[in-house]
């Protein structure tokens, strides 16, 4: 059975979570989703530009979870709040909270196949879009489909950053 | 055999705690201050110009490309040419129309000097900005071709919007109809002078600041004040599309269809006047949403009429600090 790189224990993570080269391709993925992030599209193309960010940090999170975890989330939350022009603090309380729904989802298995990584993400994602719609709802204006494409491409998304990722 | 996994400790729910508090605190913070962050947001941008830089070299060849394919390249620049002269004659129809109605409205007793509209520019629309709850939009004009914060955006029909952010060859755009975007005007027929803002719908804006018994019927050509220093006077705005008035209420809602199609525009033009206006707000800015100073604005409004509120728009919701 194909399975994710499993989660290390206390002990392997004191031994690998420092290290430079551990945090390089989380550092180098992060920089490169901001510029897709920014990177200006037509009309029908941004509109269904997937949240390159959040889809990162919930790879990373599942991959490095002895390295990223809430405050990671937080902080990609933010910067995208910043890049984005959204109310600071939008993103990041959607990514803290998805990312927290993660990780509860994923405490309880002990292994973990990559279909069911691909729930687990999709599950996150959707947390993802729904708290943020929610949350920018008072700013009213608030289009169903604008807040789902993202979401669905978000999701369709999964398996490219997986084999982009997953050998780092 | 499968390795095993997710052997994690306690859910972190002690930093789950403190991060969502953060998050909250930072939600009220940035409502309360919308501008404490703008520096670091511009920063941003800034750093991250290259991509839009990309993205505007390769949109504009790939355009190239089907171009050369339907015609010749010459005949694609003569065509550019025209619809930059034709754009340019349409504002000095514009500016014309609004000058005999202030001569006729004000039966000679007050001139001022004639404001020519200047050169304008031609720019392409490259992209549009990521947040769909955001009307902005990317050109592939930069500083390199003198484009400045505060620069009036427009296309032959009226006004757009204005440049927010200046990089070295790309340019971030706030159409009017972005709901943190507002501009003083004032009903050509009548005089009476309001608040435009925008609503977050690109087929509608809204006028503020109208009292219930203000002369205005649908139709009414809404155009510039330039009391904001930043918009020319005179330029078109739009049509008054609906026109609301209820006892109840001190204002009447009235709702303005934009002149300039702001929906998917391929192409602006922008506009660079003969002596670029001087910014009179240093620190307040288009980001500055004109509904946090409504309270004050509408209590002015209701005692002296509209002139306070008019007056009171370009030191806080039209301006733009120079970057």
């Amino acid at each position: 059975m194909r399975t994710y790189a499993g989660r290390k224990n206390k002990r392997i993570a004191s031994e690998t979570g420092n290290s430079i080269s551990a945090w390089l391709p989380i550092v180098v993925s992060i920089v490169v989703c901001v510029l897709l992030s920014v990177y200006p599209l037509g009309s029908v193309l941004a509109n269904m530009r997937p949240m390159f960010l959040f889809v990162v940090t919930v790879f990373w999170v599942l991959h490095r979870p002895w390295l990223v975890g809430i405050w990671f989330a937080l902080f990609t939350g933010l910067l995208s709040d910043l890049l984005l022009d959204t109310q600071v603090g939008q993103q990041a309380i959607s990514s803290v909270l998805s990312i927290f729904v993660l990780q509860l989802m994923s405490a309880s298995s002990k292994q973990i196949a990559d279909i069911q990584a691909w729930f687990l993400a999709s599950v996150s994602i959707a947390v993802y879009s729904l708290v943020l719609l929610l949350l920018q709802i008072p700013d009213g204006q608030v289009v169903l489909w604008r807040s789902g494409l993202p979401m669905i491409t978000g999701i369709l998304i999964w398996p490219l950053i997986v084999l982009l990722l997953k050998r780092h | 055999m499968a390795k095993p996994l997710f052997s994690r400790s306690a859910i972190a729910y002690r930093s789950l705690s403190g991060a969502v508090l953060l998050c909250l605190g930072l939600l009220i913070w940035d409502t309360q201050n919308p501008q404490t962050l703008q520096p670091v947001r511009s920063f941003l941008h800034q750093i991250t110009s290259p991509a839009s830089s990309l993205g505007a070299f390769f949109n504009q060849n790939t355009s190239q490309i089907g171009d050369n394919l339907k015609s010749r390249q010459e005949l694609y620049r003569e065509n550019l040419s025209l619809k930059a002269e034709l754009a340019a004659a349409n504002l000095y129809l514009q500016q014309n129309a609004q000058q005999a109605s202030e001569l006729a409205q004000l039966s000679g007793i007050y001139t001022r000097p004639l404001q020519l509209p200047g050169s304008v520019q031609l720019a392409r629309v490259v992209g549009i900005d990521n947040n769909p709850l955001r009307h902005i939009f990317v050109i592939n004009k930069g500083a390199r071709d003198g484009v400045y914060v505060g620069q009036t955006v427009l296309d032959n029909a009226g006004i757009m919007g204005q440049v927010i952010n200046v990089f070295d060859r790309t340019a971030r755009v706030m159409l009017l109809s972005d709901k943190q975007h507002a501009v003083s005007v004032k009903i050509q027929r009548t005089g009476q002078r309001a608040i435009l803002s925008g609503t977050g719908d690109a087929s509608s804006l809204e006028l503020q600041f109208l009292p219930n018994t203000a002369d205005i019927q649908v139709g009414d050509r809404i155009v510039t004040t330039g009391l904001d220093g930043r918009f020319m006077a005179g330029f078109m705005v739009g049509r008054v599309s609906h026109v609301e008035h209820e006892n109840q209420q001190e204002f009447s809602q009235v709702q303005v269809l934009p002149a300039a199609r702001l929906g998917d525009p391929a192409y602006v033009l922008l506009h660079e006047p003969p002596v670029r206006p001087v910014m009179r707000a240093p620190v307040a800015s288009v980001e500055n949403s004109p509904q946090t100073d409504t309270a004050s604005q509408a209590q002015a409004a209701s005692q002296t009429g509209t002139e306070a509120a008019a007056d009171a728009t370009p030191s806080s919701v039209s301006g733009t600090a120079p970057q």
